[in-house]
């Protein structure tokens, strides 16, 4: 379980900082164009109107608190997509559609995209070494 | 003249061949209504809330059409789902024979596609009540927003 999710953390990362590649096509006047766009270099495709609804109740759902958090959509997309589609664009898809359709919601994904804070050392266990006295 | 009074002829009598086919669309145990909905044990709410996660778009238009009708008609359809689910197969496979033979009630008239998301689809049907008891039965549901 720790596994999976340290896997979607990574492509949470990705989702994150990868989108430079779809900022470098230019930018259409129709946001469901552009997020078309962006979705092809990803390697995902399929019907414009239906990735453009997607994309948009990803947000909706985010809005609505009906997906806890950003695993819960990603997880929702991964089955709205492509049997064969894998976990990483599952959360590219996200990453383009926040960044497209709700940028409001765009800090949950960030958040989860930090780097685990690293832990305090722990207290050495058991009585104190005669140094220590 | 004769060859064209033939053909009118010949015309009607295949339209009478064809007539007994259409009458011959009696209801089935998978239709109108898909057999997984004359058979589920989940609420109209329970079907709802698992089609917004199984069939989102299907679900999105659904409601958008549902909020673009006056609120008779969308008490209407709550009060019919309400009733269909509350009965048991045998009534439900009654009522989906009546779909068939009958020209249909005041509210089909108003919204015909009132029962879209229950009714129309086998495979949103087969989706929905795989999921649905896994739901709870939140009649919030019908005020879910038609706009994303």
């Amino acid at each position: 379980m720790r596994g999976k999710r340290l896997i979607s953390t990574v492509a949470a990362v990705c989702a994150v900082t990868v989108p430079g590649l779809g900022l470098a096509a230019p930018a259409n006047a129709d946001p469901d164009t552009d997020f078309y766009n962006e979705l092809h270099t990803y390697g995902i495709y399929g019907q414009k109107d239906y990735n453009a609804w997607i994309g948009k109740l990803a947000c909706k759902r985010l809005w609505m608190h009906t997906d806890a958090d950003v695993y819960k959509s990603s997880e929702w997309i991964l089955k709205q997509l492509d049997r064969e589609s894998t976990t990483a664009q599952a959360w590219q898809f996200l990453g383009a559609a926040m960044r497209t359709y709700c940028p409001d919601q765009l800090p949950l994904l960030q958040n989860v995209a930090q780097p685990p804070e690293a832990a305090p050392a722990a207290a050495p266990a058991g009585p104190a070494l005669p140094a220590e006295r | 003249m004769l060859g064209k009074a033939s053909l009118v002829a010949a015309a009607i009598s295949v339209a009478a061949v064809s007539i007994p086919a259409v009458a011959a669309a009696d209801a089935t145990d998978d239709y109108p209504i898909p057999n997984r909905i004359l058979r589920t044990t989940c609420t109209a709410e329970q079907i709802m809330a698992a089609a917004r996660d199984t069939d989102p778009v299907y679900f999105e238009r659904y409601m958008i059409d549902y909020h673009n009708h006056n609120p008779d008609v969308q008490r209407a359809t709550r009060d019919k789902m309400h009733w269909f689910f509350s009965m048991d197969y045998a009534g439900r496979r009654q009522y989906s024979e009546e779909l068939v033979t009958s020209l249909g009630d005041p509210l089909t008239g108003a919204w015909p596609n009132h029962a879209k998301l229950f009714f129309n689809n086998k495979g949103v049907a087969a989706h929905t009540t795989d999921v649905c008891a896994d739901y709870p039965s939140d009649p919030a549901i019908w005020d879910y927003p038609a706009h994303w």
